[in-house]
């Protein structure tokens, strides 16, 4: 292409202006790269004008009579820090953080519209937990009615350090995939996960280690552009073809998201019973896709069987498991391993001392000559009256029923705790019918300061169990050693991300730290968020 | 209808080092005599690295190439070859010209060849590769070590690297191009390579008009004027160059 393509065509008249802010503008070029590839998109590229750094795109829609339609890149966006660099601020009001590309259109008077949609770019899976850390991202995105695109590999791999020998083979995490379908089934807003291939995933099939059984014909990328593209056209006109297309799509991109969910919801290292007996993952072909698509064209909330966000304490009680919480000795400390962790974890492989503690203390009368085997029946047999989790093996959070119980394990521990805590959790008096509680043990800080990763985990947990996470159900003990002492400021300056997510959904927190807690029932709760949002 | 005239109006309040990027990545992009190996402009961590092999229609990428404390991951890396030579053009990007930092280009070029405890990319295996005219990328089997280390056993006499610092003129916008003093920008840029000699190219970006359009005034070493790659970088700029 020459440079001269650059210069000005001052007159040019555009039939519809979007505008591309991206978190730099590799990121805007991966959204053009969609639009240019015309035999997905449509849109015949007509040329480049503004300056070289940060261009005007023009290309002509040849599903419209060749309309003219300008994407002017505005990249780096958020600038540095809480800075913005340009006047309109496309994350305002809706975003916490920085995103890596936000679409918005340019309307006849000037004036700029909200979001259309927003993309997230992964190049690499992330290990563990630090895929939760964008996820607030998601959710700030579904409350707002903007369409999201989270774009990700179908399989990475992980080095040695040096780069030399391959080590293990990084799977997609099934709870976020889950808990943006939720998000799709709760708010009726596309929140969408966009597979990519890459040159791992053959290998890894070779190798036999799990995929999606239909991975090779995932369409990936394509969905994304016909996706992006049905939104850029209903935007400038409705039309029904257009809408029935994106119907389409969006029936493609879920069956491939219920594809990955139901294949990690039954995997070694992250089996999730309760969503895998859900009709939507439990029946193969199950329609969920089709009624997932028309709930999002309608813009309500996914109905009937396939709601995922309507999972509550029966679903727990039919398929949960038993918690286990793994806090390493050294990140806590030994009164909250002895008083909380001993008390809520079940492990059958503990000793049966241990399981008759925790038995007791949930109010399950134990013999004392029962063996450990027995005490594991026992726990199966009660397993309703004991912490249940979503996961087997490690997990984040549980659902508690007996609040009578987790009150006095709680007074035990905490003996500084106000009354007010205590009769949240269970009341002297007027105890009515209470819901279960939602407890989530939260690490919080590092020696370095707080955990990106965690800032993360309650928005997801929110995500994934919105009927379950409300402001009267969710309680939060931070527990790490190095929780700063001061945490209270921290959360009534609402200044950090970590306190403002658990401020925003939890009813209650509790910090071993400093033996105390606070009701958070004066914070803005993610609903109140929603309703802002209109 | 919104016309172009009123969106080119639209301006970003600051460019910085990301405008430097931006525009140095987007010369790159637009023109195809010279390679973009790698590009990291501020709020990204891009770490895959796409090298062309000589004398081959193929390109290999080493991916998850993080930042290390040994050695200065280039915020620009662009190849030439010339036969089975590879040239390298290393960048290190800063907002203002006091971002500069002795032993800069040796940093530069320890990302490739290594230092302390930190192999260096040329001693660590491609894992991808593609040919040229084709899509998709194909894995390199962990046994096939002639392909992987490829790099790792070509010769070092036929590797050369040209550390470079880029930088946004300060105060960065110019009301009229006919104001801006070429002469003066060249004579800093010397100066800043006399104090620097482990840099061989130098290259000033700032904005000027209403518009706010990039210049770019360069200065290189007298070695590396004496490379075709000189001539070739000049091409690359030529758009928004200046001097």
């Amino acid at each position: 292409m020459s440079w001269r393509c650059w210069k000005i065509a001052a007159n040019s008249d555009l039939h519809a202006v979007f505008r591309v802010y991206g978190d730099n503008i590799l990121e805007c070029e991966n959204f053009m790269d969609w639009i240019r590839k015309e035999s997905v998109s449509l849109f015949e590229f007509y040329g480049e004008y503004g300056t070289i750094d940060r261009p005007i795109v023009i290309f002509e829609d040849t599903a419209s009579n060749r309309q003219k339609v300008a994407f002017q890149l505005c990249p780096y966006f958020g600038g540095p820090g809480s800075a913005v660099l340009w006047d309109h601020n496309p994350l305002k009001n809706i975003f916490d953080e920085k995103i890596d590309v936000v679409v918005t259109r340019v309307q006849d008077n000037g004036i700029e519209s909200a979001p259309i949609f927003a993309i997230e770019f992964v190049d690499a899976l992330m290990a563990g937990n630090q895929g939760w850390q964008r996820f607030r991202r998601a959710i700030n995105a579904a409350v707002a009615g903007v369409s999201y695109m989270y774009v990700q590999p179908i399989i990475g791999w992980e080095r040695d350090s040096d780069g030399l020998r391959l080590k293990n083979p990084r799977f997609l995490p099934a709870q976020t995939c889950l808990a943006q379908l939720t998000l799709c089934s709760k708010f009726g807003v596309p929140s969408l996960q966009i597979y990519t291939q890459s040159s791992w995933s053959e290998y890894a099939s070779q190798k036999g280690y799990t995929l999606p059984a239909d991975f090779r014909s995932f369409i990936g990328i394509d969905n994304a552009i016909k996706f992006s593209c049905s939104l850029i056209r209903l935007n400038i006109s409705e039309n029904a073809q257009v809408r029935d297309s994106l119907k389409g799509v969006l029936e493609v991109v879920i069956s491939e998201m219920i594809d990955v969910a139901r294949t990690y919801t039954k995997f070694s290292n992250s089996c999730l019973p309760i969503h895998h007996n859900h009709s939507p993952l439990r029946l193969q072909d199950s329609g969920a896709a089709r009624e997932y698509a028309q709930a999002i064209i309608e813009h309500r909330p996914v109905q009937g069987e396939y709601a995922l966000h309507e999972i509550d304490a029966e679903d727990f009680m039919r398929f949960g498991t038993l918690f286990y919480k793994d806090a390493q000795a050294s990140t806590c400390s030994d009164s909250f391993r002895n008083n909380i962790l001993a008390l809520v974890n079940w492990r059958s492989s503990k000793e049966a001392v241990y399981k008759a503690r925790y038995l007791q203390s949930w109010g399950i009368a134990v013999n004392s000559s029962s063996s450990s085997e027995e005490l594991d029946r026992l726990a199966q047999e009660n397993r309703c009256s004991l912490p249940l989790t979503y996961k087997e093996n490690k997990s984040e959070g549980c659902l508690i029923a007996n609040r009578k119980a987790l009150r006095t394990i709680i007074e035990n521990a905490y003996p500084r705790l106000n009354a007010e805590i205590l009769d949240w959790i269970y009341p002297r008096v007027n105890r009515g019918n209470l819901p279960p509680i939602f407890l989530i043990p939260l690490y919080g800080y590092k020696p370095s300061g707080d955990s990106r990763p965690d800032r993360g985990l309650i928005p997801l947990l929110w995500a994934m169990f919105p009927s379950l996470l409300t402001k009267e159900q969710t309680l939060v003990i931070v527990y790490s050693k190095h929780t700063p002492s001061n945490w209270r400021s921290i959360v009534e300056s609402e200044a950090n991300e970590l306190w403002n997510s658990i401020a925003r959904i939890a009813g209650v927190l509790i910090v071993d730290r400093t033996g105390d807690g606070v009701l958070l029932h004066n914070y803005l709760p993610v609903q109140t968020r929603i309703d802002n949002y209109g | 209808m919104v016309r172009v005239e009123e969106l080119i109006r639209y301006l970003p309040k600051l460019h910085g080092e990301h405008g430097v990027d931006a525009t140095l990545h987007r010369l790159a992009r637009n023109q195809s005599r010279i390679h973009e190996v790698f590009s990291n402009p501020p709020g990204g961590s891009w770490t895959q690295f796409d090298i062309l092999r000589p004398s081959s229609d193929e390109v290999y990428r080493w991916d998850h190439m993080p930042r290390v404390p040994e050695a200065k991951r280039p915020d620009l890396v662009l190849q030439f070859n010339e036969g089975e030579e590879m040239n390298f053009i290393l960048i290190e990007s800063k907002q203002t010209i006091s971002d500069i930092y002795a032993g800069m280009g040796t940093s530069l070029t320890e990302f490739f060849t290594g230092s302390g405890d930190y192999l260096g990319l040329k001693n660590r295996p491609a894992w991808h590769r593609r040919c040229l005219n084709e899509e998709r990328w194909r894995l390199i089997t962990p046994d096939d070590e002639d392909l992987r280390y490829w790099f790792k056993t070509f010769p070092e006499s036929l590797v050369h690297y040209w550390p470079g610092f880029t930088f946004a003129l300060n105060p960065e916008h110019i009301e009229s191009k006919s104001n801006i003093n070429t002469e003066t920008i060249i004579t800093q840029n010397k100066e800043l390579m006399d104090s620097h000699r482990d840099l061989h190219i130098v290259v000033l970006i700032g904005w000027h008009g209403d518009r706010h359009e990039p210049f770019a005034v360069r200065t290189y070493s007298e070695e590396f004027c004496r490379t075709s790659l000189a001539y070739e970088l000049d091409a690359l700029l030529e758009p928004i160059l200046l001097g």
